[in-house]
C-alpha cells in the first residue's frame, strides 16, 4: 500500500446547486472538504514548531466517470476550501469529486445527477 | 552477495545516514517546506509567449475584506465553451502574499460556462489578478484590489 492508495476520512461534501435542472442546463456544484491549508511559515502555538505544509493540491470532478475538470490548488486557499464550478448536463447519472492533499490522501465525494423531465 | 561486499554497502549507507539523516526525508521535505511564489515569477511562467488581453472577465470580490482568511472570489469569462473554443484555465493569483497562487482551474466544454467561485487567504491589502486561458493561448487578464482589514496569514515564523 503507498500513499495514493489511502483513502482519508475526511469530512467532505459535493453538491448541485441548482433545484431543478434539465438536459443542457448548466448547474453550479459545490465541492468543500474540511481539511487545513497550512503554508509552512506558521508556528503552531502550542508545540512552538513550524507547522510543515500540509494542504489540498488537487481536486478532480468526473461526471459519469470523465473528468470534466481539475483544480490544482496552492496554500493562499482557505483552510477547508470550497469551490463552486459550472457542469452542463447532459444525462442522469454521477458527479464524482475526488479530493486529493499534497500527502497523495484521497478523500471521494459524490452526488446524483437527476434531471426533471427524465 | 558477498558477506564482505554487504557489509561494506551496508557501511557505505550508515555512514551516509550518519552525515545526513535528512537524505531519506527529503522527497517529503519537499512537499512540507514552505515555498514562496513570488507574483512576478508566476505571472511571468503563465503568461510567457502568450497574447494578454485586457477585459472578459468578470471578477467579484469584496471591495473591504474584514477577514483576509476567507476571502470569496467569484469570476465569470465572456468566452463560449466550444468544442475547440473554449477556457482552458483559470488561474486566481494574490500579488503580495508570501505564496501568490490561489488556484488554477482546468476546464473543458463540458462545462458548459467558465465560471469559478474560491475562498482565498489575503495577507494584506493588494491587488487580485485573475488570469482567463483559452484552449488556443490567449489569455484574458483582469484584476481587482481588496483591502484587507485582518491578514489572513496569522502569526509568521
Amino acid at each position: 500500500v503507498t500513499w495514493s492508495d489511502v483513502e482519508m476520512a475526511r469530512r467532505a461534501a459535493v453538491m448541485i446547486m441548482s433545484r431543478d435542472y434539465k438536459v443542457g442546463d448548466v448547474v453550479k456544484v459545490k465541492a468543500i472538504i474540511i481539511h487545513p491549508m497550512d503554508t509552512g511559515f506558521i508556528k503552531d502555538k502550542r508545540t512552538g514548531r513550524v507547522k510543515p505544509r500540509f494542504f489540498i493540491k488537487r481536486v478532480t470532478a468526473y461526471y459519469n466517470d470523465k473528468i470534466i475538470a481539475h483544480f490544482d490548488l496552492e496554500v493562499a486557499a482557505s483552510q477547508n476550501p470550497k469551490i463552486i464550478f459550472p457542469v452542463k448536463i447532459t444525462a442522469p447519472g454521477m458527479i464524482k469529486v475526488i479530493f486529493e492533499n499534497n500527502k497523495g490522501e484521497k478523500t471521494v465525494k459524490s452526488t446524483e445527477v437527476s434531471p426533471v423531465e427524465y | 552477495m558477498e558477506r564482505r561486499e554487504f557489509l561494506r554497502k551496508a557501511g557505505v549507507a550508515i555512514a551516509i545516514l550518519l552525515i545526513d539523516p535528512s537524505i531519506l526525508e527529503d522527497s517529503l521535505a519537499a512537499e512540507e517546506e514552505a515555498i514562496r511564489i513570488p507574483f512576478k515569477k508566476i505571472y511571468e511562467e503563465l503568461t510567457r509567449g502568450k497574447k494578454v488581453i485586457e477585459g472578459r472577465i468578470k471578477l467579484k470580490v469584496p471591495k473591504i475584506a474584514e477577514d483576509g482568511a476567507v476571502v470569496p472570489i467569484e469570476i465569470e469569462v465572456d468566452f463560449p465553451m466550444e468544442k475547440d473554443n473554449y477556457i482552458q484555465k483559470i488561474h486566481v493569483l494574490p500579488t503580495k502574499n508570501r505564496v501568490n497562487k490561489v488556484i488554477t482551474a482546468h476546464y473543458t466544454p463540458d462545462n458548459g460556462i467558465a465560471y469559478l467561485y474560491v475562498n482565498a487567504k489575503l495577507a494584506e491589502s493588494q491587488d487580485i489578478v485573475v488570469l482567463a486561458e483559452t484552449n488556443g493561448g490567449t489569455i484574458f487578464k483582469t484584476s481587482r484590489f481588496v483591502k484587507v482589514l485582518i491578514s489572513g496569514c496569522g502569526d509568521m515564523e
